[in-house]
């Protein structure tokens, strides 16, 4: 048995999702949070249930001759039944896809979601009316309580088993009439569009590119009989057949809402107020670089005062352990590795990253990354782009892995390709924590500051040459804003234990790993090798040790390793003791900007092409040598 | 740009030109499929009453209030949707005239 959330962004298909599989899906309050599909087992009253959480989609219209994920699923795959999940405080537009939804010929029912935020603002829904009129179960939810989810999959078993497919609502006479002429194409000639024939008669009358595509490209002969309904509907309204369509399934979706919703008075509460100031035009931008100033100066504070006492109790346990064995031998080379690797992982990386990750997952679940792309519109249309943009670059200071990927939420190919590419320049946690523990740790917090927004311009020049280079404009912002909430703190802690388990299984094991490899190397003098081989990088344009060169293989790895490996092929946790700042100034640059990590590179081949992502790779090293050689001569020069 | 609706004389307006606070409706949507289809599925179809909540400074989008949920849109999209303010007259002579220089 599968069931599918389905529903508009934001609506809380994830959140509902997490609380019957446990927390495996991220939720973010900004619509486009989920950009693929998460399927789990779950155990729903004794029964074992898969559930997919779709990505949120607003119609089931594509404006694209290629369908999203969600449309495909719902579309083609092999299911059981649909919970459609709504955002009861937006019923009018969320029905407008619940009406599309029903056309798809399955079981389905509908979660009548967020209730509560409904009432915070004065509007309350009629449940049962709803059902009536839509002929689906219906059930009130609050996901983020867990209220109603009991009733909502005891509902979806029953309908999985007895309820068959809904009926689809009838729309205004003149789209009805067309609807009925396409249809009856299909019929006398006994073709099968693959999909349920009234939702491809209505796919064709709004001249979707993808279902022109998809059924045209089996039956190209009925083309002109289509484009005769098409035009008749558009001469009796005066509007293009889309506008029709959706204008209609708009009317009726808007009438069923006002019988059976009362809206009384909103509540204007601290976040009304808080939202003008945040947006306002004259307190927006400077309240915006306030926030980003707290969350440095947050993670800095914090990991600060717990990367030094833990760094000094494992350089003496390294010091007692190793102090143990015959120094110079295999075991010492290795026990050393060990400790250095576990070091790493947990005295420099974890203060950094826990700190780092929580503040992130604040600012998405609040919802001001929204705001974000709004006061930062007219900003990125400097650079030829516009504030969507903003999301995924935002998300690139987490991970760059679904950065990139959530550059699918923009509209143009151009707009995708540029943002992925800018996005992999951002630094991302883990390099987030070579700033923090070797620039910030050694030469102070306004070092750190100064690389993030060397960053900044860096990426600024780069996305004003890309726009230069493709002349096509950026199609411009349409994003909904979502109300203000409060975070919840499980939710903040499950999110961010989401990554750092990641970080724990995969990351944690390869530095050790890493770290005992490369003592053992060393021990063999199998580093000379290749550290001689970068040696014209490191020691002639960089300025560096040669034992660097080790590290900067190792980093492609993970970014995380650059630091660790460089405690390592250093042999010391003091770093400052061998290199100066000038040194550990240059070398945090080359990593911040050379090859983003495998993982990144494999989702950028993914989402790319290989071949741009060879180009993307080259870029960065020249990036990262130009701006860490540009940095050694300032070095020179000031200091 | 002037147009007769219903025997009346109304003067479409650009949203991008609707000045803070002002309730519109939306007369037309220019632009593309794409633009169209994404404006309908976020709530904006013509006929809707549109309400413009904050206007970013140095050119940045119009955030308007649509049925109860708020939708950012870029000047440039802004641009696009033409509405009018239903004989509003204290609108009209301020917005009127910077409609008149922002419609081609």
């Amino acid at each position: 048995m599968r069931f599918v959330l389905a529903g508009q962004p934001n609506s809380g298909k994830s959140t509902i999702f997490n609380a019957v599989a446990g927390y495996r899906s991220a939720t973010a309050n900004f619509p486009g949070s989920s950009v693929s599909y998460t399927l789990s087992r779950a155990l729903i009253l004794g029964r074992e249930v898969e559930v997919v959480d779709l990505p949120g989609v607003y119609s089931l219209t594509t404006t694209d001759a290629a369908a999203g994920e969600a449309e495909t699923y719902l579309l083609d795959e092999d299911y059981d039944l649909i919970i459609d999940v709504i955002d009861a405080s937006r019923l009018g537009r969320s029905l407008e896809l619940t009406l599309q939804l029903v056309e798809l010929r399955r079981p389905m029912v509908v979660a009548l979601n967020m209730i509560d935020e409904a009432k915070r603002r004065g509007i309350t829904v009629d449940h049962q009316g709803l059902e009536e009129r839509l002929g689906v179960p219906v059930v009130p939810t609050i996901g983020r309580r867990g209220r109603g989810l009991r009733e909502l999959f005891r509902k979806a078993l029953q309908q999985a088993h007895v309820g068959g497919p809904p009926t689809p609502l009838p729309l205004d006479r003149e789209v009805e009439t067309a609807v009925a002429a396409v249809a009856a194409l299909f019929e006398s000639e006994g073709l099968e569009p693959g999909i349920p024939l009234r939702f491809a008669a209505g796919k064709l009358l709004e001249r979707d590119p993808y279902f022109e595509g998809r059924i045209y490209g089996w039956y190209p002969h009925l083309r002109p009989a289509v484009d005769d309904a098409v035009s008749a509907l558009e001469r009796l309204h005066g509007w293009s057949s889309d506008q029709v369509v959706s204008g209609g399934r708009h009317a009726v979706a808007h009438a069923l809402e006002e019988s059976v919703v009362t809206v009384g008075r909103p509540r204007v509460g601290w976040r009304e107020q808080l939202d003008r100031l945040l947006l306002h035009p004259v307190t927006g931008g400077p309240l915006m670089a306030l926030i980003l100033a707290a969350l440095f100066w947050m993670v800095f504070g914090v990991g600060k005062h717990i990367e030094q006492p833990l760094v000094e109790v494992f350089s003496r346990l390294g010091a007692v352990l190793t102090s143990q064995l015959p120094a110079g031998s295999l075991q010492e080379t290795v026990v050393s590795g060990l400790v250095m690797g576990l070091s790493g992982g947990v005295a420099i990386v974890l203060p950094y990253l826990v700190p780092f990750l929580l503040g992130l997952a604040v600012l998405e679940d609040t919802g001001y990354l929204p705001r974000l792309a709004y006061i930062l519109d007219s900003f990125m249309h400097r650079l030829g782009l516009h504030g969507k943009s903003v999301l995924p670059l935002i998300l690139g200071y987490g991970c760059s892995v679904p950065a990139i990927m959530s550059a699918r939420i923009l509209e143009s190919r151009r707009d995708r390709r540029i943002t992925a590419t800018l996005a992999s320049f951002i630094p991302c946690s883990a390099r987030t924590v070579v700033i923090f523990g070797l620039v910030a740790a050694y030469m102070g917090p306004l070092w750190a500051l100064a690389i993030y927004l060397l960053n900044i311009l860096a990426v600024v020049v780069l996305g004003t040459i890309f726009a230069r280079r493709t002349h096509a404009a950026s199609p411009g912002l349409i994003l909904e804003i979502p109300e203000l909430s409060v975070p919840h703190l499980k939710t903040l802690l499950a999110k961010t234990w989401l990554t750092l388990r990641e970080f724990i299984t995969i990351a944690w094991p390869l530095l050790i790993a890493s770290s005992v490899v490369l003592a053992v190397l060393e021990w063999a003098h199998g580093d000379a090798a290749i550290n001689e081989l970068l040696s014209p990088l490191t020691v002639w344009v960089l300025g560096l040790p040669a034992a660097v060169g080790m590290t900067l293989v190792f980093g492609v790895l993970r970014k995380e390793l650059t630091l660790v490996m460089l405690v390592q092929a250093l042999g010391t946790t003091h770093v400052d003791a061998v290199l100066t700042t000038a040194q550990l100034f240059t070398f945090t640059l080359f990593v911040v900007f050379y090859v983003p990590c495998i993982a990144t590179v494999a989702v950028l081949g993914r989402e790319l092409g290989w071949k741009e992502t060879a180009g993307i790779a080259a870029l960065t090293i020249t990036v990262a040598t130009v701006i860490s050689v540009a940095g050694r001569i300032a070095f020179a020069i000031f200091a | 740009m002037i147009a007769f609706r219903g025997g009346e004389l109304t003067v479409l307006m650009a949203l991008d030109a609707v000045g803070l606070r002002n309730e519109v409706r939306v007369i037309s949507i220019e632009g593309g499929h794409g633009v169209r289809a994404h404006l309908n599925t976020l709530g904006i179809h013509i006929g809707d009453w549109l309400r413009v909540v904050e206007r970013a400074p140095f050119r940045g989008p119009v955030l308007v209030e649509v049925h109860g949920s708020r939708v950012a849109l870029g000047r440039g999209i802004a641009s696009k949707v033409m509405v009018d303010s239903d004989g509003e007259v204290r609108s009209l002579d301020r917005t009127g005239q910077a409609a008149g220089v922002e419609s081609p």
